[in-house]
């Protein structure tokens, strides 16, 4: 029995009864619509896929294991991550991602803010979870679970959004792994420059070297 | 029409040249297998999926999911989900594939491809997926066109396996894969006996109770009998040029996922 599909299976249904319980699904999903989040874990050397769609999200194994190892090739909306679960602890402290990082532990290409969308989608979604369970509970019973359910949320939800914002803050600010979209605009913007004045120089020097020859007295 | 019992006779292997194929059990005209399968299915159209559920207590959800986790399928690509029925896998490969992606779910049936499509419209599917009925002998595409095609528990019920086979070889891209997910051979005698017992038997009583129709059923059961086993459809992939072939045996060979790519 392939058990990596009924575990993902389970995971994809448990996160899609969350966005249809939740009140602003759409907006969350939004900027992830059309994207592609790729999480290599490294114990299992199992890759899971998370594919946006407009109102869900599909979770796909890697078979074929083509992203258990970085990609050569990502399109725009595409971002792989691999990481140990053992890093996972690690990661919150931004000075040790460069030795995660080197010793393999974690690994990324891509866009980052297809990472970034993914933590805030937990982050910002908006479960009335007491009004679903006073359907099956009560009323007081709903609130009770409710309480004691968004403590621990909440607390997970910290450690997640601590842990998103110190890879992302240690891979573009402190440790400068990756490289924003401005900055390689940018960088492109001035390779560009620097050829066209070389470009420009060859051309002046060629015309000053064509100049002196005429200028030389014949022999 | 021309029907002779004997099961004996009667082989998916048959040569090219011969005028008669098999109906589960039944040697009859090749001209006439594929009206009795239509048959079968407008018969069966309208309680397709909660028959599925039933009869594979609910498992055919995880062949299929296996079946697209081994797709490779990213976005932005073109996908053919062949005898698609009720669009188990196009509405998953049309939400992978994205809005600059394509899929297209054909069925010879109309009957299924109205079921899928309803199933699939009120699912809020749309944009990327096309409605195509088509036979898989002679597919209305382009060559070079898709980069993926599954056939999902459609292989069985087609008249010339090879020449379908040929066809979807010519309309895949070079790169891409073919995924034929089907009934076959169980791996051990003991599970063979069960699952012969459960499909002659329980098969027909369910189908008689829930669609009222124990014939379909019955010819679901000899259908599957009668379908290449796992080895013979492998090299039927080969033969017409598919490479990189292999399988996977999924509840202990009650169904195999064959895979083959085109270079």
């Amino acid at each position: 029995m392939p058990t990596k599909q009924i575990f993902t299976a389970a995971i994809e249904a448990a996160i899609n009864q969350a966005l249809r319980w939740a009140n602003n699904s759409d907006e969350v999903l939004a900027p992830l619509y059309g994207k592609t989040c790729i999480i290599h874990i490294q114990e299992w050397n199992l890759a899971l896929s998370f594919n946006f769609a407009k109102d869900e999200v599909n979770i796909v194994t890697d078979e074929e294991g083509l992203f258990n190892t970085m990609p050569d090739e990502l399109s725009d909306d595409e971002c792989w991550v691999s990481l140990s679960l053992f890093a996972l602890e690690k990661i919150k402290q931004n000075n040790q991602i460069t030795t995660l990082i080197k010793s393999g532990q974690l690994d990324f290409a891509g866009d980052l803010s297809i990472l970034q969308s993914l933590g805030s989608m937990f982050d910002k979604l908006e479960l009335d979870m007491e009004e679903v369970l006073s359907k099956y509970i009560g009323d007081v019973a709903a609130y009770q679970v409710n309480q004691t359910g968004k403590k621990v949320f909440e607390q997970a939800n910290q450690q997640l959004s601590l842990l998103l914002q110190s890879f992302s803050d240690a891979a573009l600010d402190e440790k400068p792994l990756g490289v924003r979209k401005i900055m390689a605009i940018n960088f492109s913007d001035e390779v560009n420059q620097l050829k066209h004045d070389v470009d420009a120089l060859e051309a002046r020097i060629s015309c000053l070297e064509k100049q002196r020859k005429t200028r030389l007295p014949k022999p | 029409m021309t029907i002779t019992q004997d099961k004996n006779q009667a082989s998916t292997n048959a040569p090219a040249e011969a005028k008669t194929t098999d109906f589960g059990f039944t040697q009859v005209d090749k001209d006439q297998k594929q009206d009795m399968v239509a048959e079968v299915f407008h018969s069966v159209a309208a309680k397709y999926d909660i028959m599925n559920d039933l009869m594979s207590f609910g498992i055919h959800r995880v062949w299929k999911r296996f079946t697209i986790d081994c797709s490779g399928v990213r976005a932005g690509q073109k996908v053919l989900d062949l005898a698609g029925g009720t669009g188990d896998l196009a509405a998953k490969f049309s939400k992978i594939v994205g809005p600059t992606g394509q899929v297209i779910l054909a069925d010879i049936n109309h009957s299924m491809l109205n079921v899928g499509k309803e199933k699939l419209i009120n699912k809020g599917i749309m944009g990327n997926l096309h409605y195509v009925q088509a036979n898989a002998e002679a597919l209305p595409f382009p060559d070079n066109h898709f980069d993926l095609i599954t056939i999902a528990f459609g292989l069985r019920n087609v008249t010339d396996k090879s020449k379908a086979l040929a066809s979807m070889f010519r309309v895949l891209k070079p790169g891409g894969r073919l995924l034929v997910l089907e009934f076959s051979k169980p791996e051990t005698e003991a599970l063979s006996k069960i699952y012969d017992a459960y499909s002659f038997h329980i098969l027909p009583q369910m189908g008689k109770l829930v669609a009222n129709d124990a014939d379909s059923y019955r010819y679901l059961a000899e259908s599957i009998r009668m379908h290449p086993d796992q080895e013979t459809l492998e090299g039927m992939m080969q033969e017409v040029g598919f490479e990189q072939t292999s399988y996977h045996n999924l509840t202990g060979g009650i169904v195999a996922l064959h895979r083959g790519f085109k270079f």
